[in-house]
């Protein structure tokens, strides 16, 4: 056959190079995970607990100094500003982790999969891994802003609204809010988005993903309370969370689990789920 | 390099089914045609061509290079997939600007090609709308403008005309035709004949895996001469037309169809010619006389049914031995070749690198 060359016309610009992708393979999942619902209600009901937070440390600063024109010992406020931080991340955590990655978690790589999307992504030059790191940064990105965001907010009133004496140690509390902001993102955008590759049902997944991350944990509750057995709380994510966040902010008898169990187990239960992600993602871009 | 898209003994298995057979071809800038029906092995092929297949034996190649996690050759493509699969919460001018940056373009001029992309394919008006209110033509031409906004060489559309209505099918060939006057190489899948035969007569034929033909459809016809043609005529009086013709020279059977009677004839002038005479000189009453063979359905169904003869593969034929058209029928084999080629056409590996 002749091939008839017509002389193809093409772009004269500049192109950008392939291993920019994953940046706007993440840009494009936040605004994806800004389309749900559920991240947009997170995102207004992450300011709720600093709300409430700085007006409960208005009135203890106001009670605090009133004992002191009476000439009676105050509370320790360093220490209560630790555990209002870390009452509220608690807080935060259960309700924010479980919307945002409900909303943009657990159903990412399901939905792709289900439409067979990836045709349209493994069609330009993006790579298994970066479309993997896109879906989980948007969700880790959505989740460390709602917790740190007012989080920091918060420390900065407390610190403000401290005697001088104690505002640097208040101001002390934000490289383990940071952290912890940072550990729990991570850890529960590589889970909700592991879970989101088992199946294309998005319904699935999301049901898997409530199941882990609720049921385990009402269960230990109710076993260390009947039984005084808190071993179940190494099952229930929330817990463990709550273990490392307690460890962080050195409040001590939070949990009975202590951060050396917890650590280990969400790291290594976070590379599986992603790694099992990998394997579905790779399998359904390309058959070897 | 020009736009090109070369398979060489490209095979693929998934297990022990065979999808596709080892198809050689080499496509140049154009329209062409990836007939075939359901579970043929077109979408097996596209995948491979677009890079997200490896196939099992052979290669192919897209303007020269291999697609297979190639960033090089997926730059050069662009791929309508036949999965409805947009996201029903974002405008069509997000989904093709982020389609755009994908390819190496910055947000500015993402977004520049992506509305002028959106505009050639008529969506000017609603690129700023969700998705999800989108008619299935107004989806089918968003996946379209996300497929050639960054203006590759080799354009794959699976099925793209599917569910479209005429306004949108006329919008979409357009397009398509001015790219490919640019210099691409389009290959269009479908198993919808006229939707070919509307764009181009450039066609590849691809059944149980296996490239069955290949060049104009005027081309292949004239291959297919041992291939009798059906002459069909609609009357009132089957039986009487069917003895006064009885004795047409060429007519090689005669069967009662609905509503008249079916020639199959290797002479189709003369048998019209004859019939004609015939009809008027003893006044028998006909509606139409009309051939099933002026269509490229018949064509189609007359090759997938020899490839289905000769062959076993193919995603909806389970496991099998397979034979190539030529293996099949011998006639085929020394076939001329002049500007279009037919059937399959056996690349030694690396020829033409």
């Amino acid at each position: 056959m002749t091939v008839r060359d017509l002389g193809y016309r093409p772009y004269e610009g500049a192109r950008l190079p392939a291993s920019r992708n994953t940046s706007v393979m993440l840009r494009h999942a936040l605004r994806r995970a800004w389309a749900s619902w559920m991240v947009k209600v997170a995102a207004f009901i992450s300011w709720v607990p600093f709300v409430f937070g700085c007006g409960f440390w208005m009135l203890q600063f106001w009670f605090n100094n009133q004992m002191a024109q009476q000439g009676q010992a105050a509370g320790d406020m360093g220490e209560a500003g630790a555990q209002m931080v870390f009452a509220t991340l608690q807080w935060t955590v259960w309700l924010l982790g479980f919307l945002v990655t409900i909303g943009a978690g657990a159903s990412a790589v399901a939905e792709d999969l289900a439409h067979d999307a990836f045709a349209f992504y493994f069609s330009k030059p993006v790579t298994a891994p970066q479309y993997l790191l896109g879906r989980v940064g948007a969700v880790a990105i959505w989740l460390f802003a709602l917790l740190a965001i007012p989080g920091i907010a918060l420390i900065t009133v407390i610190a403000g609204a401290s005697p001088a004496d104690i505002r640097l140690e208040q101001l002390g509390l934000l490289l383990p809010l940071l952290i912890h902001s940072l550990f729990v993102s991570v850890v529960l955008s590589f889970l909700s988005v592991g879970i989101s590759a088992f199946s294309k049902s998005r319904a699935l997944t999301m049901t898997a993903w409530i199941t882990l991350f609720v049921i385990p944990g009402v269960l230990a509750r109710i076993v260390e309370e009947v039984g005084d057995w808190p071993w179940l709380k190494l099952a229930a994510v929330p817990s463990l969370i709550t273990s490392v966040g307690a460890a962080l902010f050195k409040i001590p008898g939070e949990s009975e689990i202590e951060w050396y169990f917890s650590v280990p187990i969400l790291v290594v239960s976070s590379l599986a789920a992603i790694y099992f992600a990998a394997q579905r993602v790779t399998k359904a871009k390309v058959i070897q | 390099m020009s736009a090109s898209i070369r398979a060489i003994r490209c095979s693929k298995w998934y297990g022990k089914v065979t999808a596709l057979q080892d198809v050689s071809l080499h496509l140049g800038p154009g329209i062409w045609g990836l007939l075939g029906p359901n579970g043929s092995g077109k979408t097996t092929f596209m995948r491979i061509c677009a890079g997200q297949l490896r196939p099992s034996l052979g290669e192919v190649q897209i303007c020269g290079e291999r697609p297979f996690n190639n960033s090089k050759a997926l730059a050069q493509i662009g791929l309508c997939p036949e999965a409805d699969a947009l996201y029903d919460q974002m405008s069509a001018l997000e989904f093709v600007t982020a389609m755009a940056r994908l390819s190496g373009f910055s947000a500015n001029d993402a977004e520049k090609r992506a509305k002028a992309s959106l505009e050639e394919f008529g969506l000017e008006d609603a690129m700023k709308r969700r998705m999800g209110g989108y008619s299935r033509g107004m989806r089918q031409r968003a996946k379209l403008a996300q497929a050639v906004v960054h203006d590759p060489k080799v354009i794959l559309l699976d099925e793209p005309l599917t569910g479209t209505d005429p306004r949108s099918r006329a919008t979409i060939l357009g397009a398509l035709q001015r790219k490919a006057a640019d210099g691409a190489v389009v290959m269009f899948s479908t198993h919808v004949l006229p939707e070919i035969e509307a764009i181009t007569d450039q066609v590849l034929l691809i059944a149980r895996g296996q490239l069955v033909a290949q060049g104009k459809v005027h081309e292949i016809r004239s291959l297919l001469e041992e291939h009798p043609h059906h002459v069909r005529v609609f009357t009132a009086e089957p039986r009487r037309l069917a003895a006064l013709c009885v004795d047409i020279e060429g007519v090689v059977a005669m069967s009662f169809a609905p509503g008249g009677v079916e020639f199959m004839t290797y002479d189709p002038a003369a048998t019209y010619q004859t019939i004609a005479r015939k009809v008027v000189e003893h006044e028998v009453e006909i509606d139409s006389i009309t051939s099933p063979d002026a269509s490229l359905e018949a064509l189609f169904h007359y090759l997938v049914e020899r490839a289905a003869h000769g062959a076993g593969t193919g995603s909806d034929a389970g496991v099998g031995r397979a034979r190539s058209l030529q293996q099949a029928n011998p006639r085929t084999q020394n076939a001329p070749h002049p500007e279009g080629q037919y059937a399959q056409q056996n690349y030694a590996p690396g020829e033409g690198q």
